[in-house]
């Protein structure tokens, strides 16, 4: 039989010893490997959860106080109506705000990271040698850094003004682009004596008339600069194109062709006009230089084309047509050449308004039910997709300079009024306290 | 010849009608048994086939649900469908629910047990096949050593209150099995704002290091590689400061927790 000796006993046993612990010392004093990579993505996006406590009052004056409630009012209008924030409920706060500082080491972000806020806008409004000064300030909570922080110069008129102005702040320091809070809306209102055309701010604070002719001012369109409208106006008892200043009401003639003379458009560029005529007995789609020359048609059909948006590079034009039976949306060249249909469901297609970001144009359609919906309809893939649905009818869209929102009008609650909704339908929100508004037309970014 | 007596012919009469009178309540019983009895099997095969039997092995078939009616026309306005609501992201992980199949439990500063728990004893023979051929002629003879030998393959490895589901000492299976978890629980809670631009939205990446105690507990964390967007990277932040990660496998403790565990957030 095999057998060792004794010696050799004890040298297996420690070899037994070390071929089982030498691994276990060799994990136990291994370096640190490589750090593991793992990837995550495939984000879910969701509104930007932002809270706004309400301003505080520096001094015990009632004009600060009056001007502190004003700004709050303001500040949560705006980041409400734009789908992109969620403005936390302040009942929801578990902080009292009134005790926090306006700096970072006095606030306590712990608090507001635990009712999920990512965004701090506080306010301070005090009475400094007679005026008043607001001091705002936007913290990154989760940072707990400010992002932006600006004092401004107040009064009780410019409250509201004030707050939109910093809410653009805000806006461009987190997506990049500008804010669309300090824009109008220009809407046809109707009045005893006629239709009139008014300027409305965005968060329905004030509404301010531009004509105030006791005819009929129809379908306004914003010019490129923000300091005018192009309108239809029967001032002259027959329908003619018209150019007013929003701040002297200055009033010119762009185009008294025989027939009608309505639906003026600017260009991107600003250097031309396009518009609807029928001055050769039928609706065309014209265009003409800004200064009135070089007057020319780009369509020619025995339908009605009428209705034209430019696409914001300026080198298309969305128009309605009805050439064959129904009207649809079409898009042509600037000079007129390929038209092609957009459109092809529905039988009632009108009211189209190209989008500035280009992808989509929205429209107005008319539904089997007889209802009037707003869609929009992809300008490459012509997928048509609808905003609204079972709400009284939706009609006449205007998009916001930034792209991301419309601004329609909407008889849900029985008159006629004006509501804005993100660009996907979303965020619905009325704007205007009283009914009897018609085609509004969303202003540029700056309003002069 | 044996004659009977007339009173034990009488008493086998009595006995003999008492057996029928018997025998016929029995056969009552019996009969009436088997006709529920019958009954019952039966109802209970018609109930059981009224039942629909659920195969575990069956895959899951994607349908389509349809209404009664016509098709849309194609020509109509395309109607909107009820929106859903958002989806919600999942519960975080109980520390208790992760050791399942690959991850060990966390061991909280318990002292290693001195003794294996007490196990049902494997045959020798069987235990002895798992030497290898030298180890197993070297140690023949030598039952001390044989068993000392067969005692450490016998060994419990893991904690004395793991998972009975399975436990693993193969690092790298618990790495991949544990980053797969941890990858599952920050997608689900991945949300970024809709103030990102679309335009900016595929640029966004940032990497950042996790080192994760045993408990699964982000102890701290550091940026490997940061982005400019501050809503995107303050979104990380709140992600991480909010998410309770499984507690990683005992054999990777050490690594997750020093050298960390590197996470790179992409947009898709």
């Amino acid at each position: 039989m095999f057998s060792l000796p004794c010696y050799a006993h004890k040298g297996l046993g420690l070899l037994l010893l070390a071929v089982n612990i030498l691994p276990l010392s060799k994990t136990a004093s291994a370096k640190p490997q490589s750090r593991r990579v793992i990837e995550v993505g495939s984000p879910n996006f969701r509104p930007y959860p932002i809270a706004i406590p309400s301003a505080r009052v520096g001094d015990k004056s009632t004009n600060a106080a009056k001007i502190a409630l004003a700004m709050t009012q303001a500040l949560r209008f705006d980041f409400d109506i734009i789908a992109q924030f969620d403005v936390l409920d302040p009942k929801s706060y578990i902080t009292n705000p009134a005790k926090e500082g306006m700096t970072a080491p006095t606030i306590k972000f712990e608090s507001w990271i635990n009712v999920g806020a990512e965004g701090l806008l506080k306010a301070l409004v005090r009475g400094v040698s007679g005026k008043y000064q607001a001091e705002l300030i936007f913290f990154d909570v989760a940072a707990g850094r400010p992002l932006v922080s600006k004092r401004y110069s107040t009064t009780l008129d410019s409250a509201r003004s004030t707050a939109h102005s910093f809410a653009n702040e805000v806006v461009r320091s987190l997506t990049g682009e500008p804010g669309i809070f300090q824009t109008k809306i220009a809407a046809v209102r109707n009045t005893p004596s006629g239709r009139e055309l008014w300027l409305l701010e965005l968060d329905g604070s004030r509404e301010t008339p531009v004509t105030k002719n006791g005819s009929l001012n129809l379908l306004p369109a914003w010019t490129r600069d923000g300091r005018g409208l192009i309108f239809t106006s029967y001032v002259s008892s027959r329908p003619s194109l018209y150019r007013i200043d929003i701040s002297g009401g200055r009033l010119s003639l762009l185009a008294g062709e025989r027939g009608l003379n309505t639906g003026g458009v600017m260009s991107p560029d600003s250097k031309k006009i396009a518009m609807t005529l029928s001055r050769d007995g039928n609706s065309e789609v014209y265009v003409m230089n800004a200064n009135r020359t070089g007057l020319r048609r780009l369509t020619n059909e025995w339908a009605i084309d009428s209705s034209p948006s430019w696409s914001p590079d300026g080198t298309q034009l969305a128009f309605v047509s009805s050439r064959f039976g129904d009207p649809h949306i079409f898009t042509m060249n600037a000079d007129g050449s390929r038209p092609r249909r957009l459109t092809d469901k529905g039988n009632y297609n009108t009211t189209p308004d190209w989008s500035p970001r280009g992808d989509v144009i929205a429209f107005t359609a008319r539904d089997e039910r007889n209802v009037f919906d707003i869609f929009t309809v992809n300008v490459k893939s012509r997928e048509i997709r609808r905003l609204t649905q079972d709400q009284g009818n939706n009609e006449e869209p205007s998009f916001s300079p930034d792209g991301n929102h419309i601004v329609f009008t909407s008889t849900r609650e029985g008159r006629s009024q004006v509501w804005v909704m993100a660009v996907d339908g979303s965020n619905q929100r009325r704007l205007t306290p009283k009914g009897g508004y018609s085609t509004p037309a969303w202003s540029p970014f700056t309003v002069q | 010849m044996v004659v009977a007596h007339p009173s034990s012919s009488l008493s086998r009469g009595l006995a003999s009608n008492r057996s029928k009178i018997a025998n016929r309540g029995l056969t009552g019983i019996l009969f009436t048994s088997l006709i529920l009895h019958v009954g019952a099997v039966g109802g209970v095969i018609y109930v059981g086939g009224l039942r629909q039997t659920v195969d575990l092995n069956l895959e899951a078939m994607p349908v389509e649900l349809v209404t009664l009616g016509k098709p849309r026309e194609p020509e109509l306005l395309p109607r909107k469908i009820t929106p859903q609501p958002p989806p919600q992201p999942p519960p975080d992980p109980a520390p208790a629910d992760v050791a399942l199949e690959s991850i060990q439990q966390p061991e909280p500063a318990k002292p290693e047990p001195e003794e294996p728990k007490v196990q049902k004893p494997k045959s020798r023979r069987k235990r002895v096949r798992k030497l290898s051929a030298t180890a197993r002629k070297l140690l023949e003879g030598r039952d001390e050593d044989l068993d000392r030998a067969l005692k450490k393959l016998d060994d419990p490895e893991g904690s004395e209150d793991g998972s009975p589901l399975g436990t693993t000492t193969n690092r790298a299976a618990a790495a991949t099995a544990y980053e797969g978890q941890v990858a599952t629980v920050l997608r689900s809670r991945y949300q970024l704002p809709t103030t990102i631009p679309p335009s900016q939205r595929r640029f966004l990446e940032a990497e950042i290091i996790l080192y994760i105690n045993r408990r699964g507990t982000i102890t701290r964390y550091e940026y490997a590689k940061r982005h400019s967007n501050t809503a995107f990277m303050s979104a990380l932040e709140n992600l991480l400061r909010s998410v309770n990660l499984p507690p990683p496998p005992k054999v990777l403790a050490r690594e997750y927790a020093t050298s960390g565990l590197v996470v790179r957030f992409k947009p898709d």
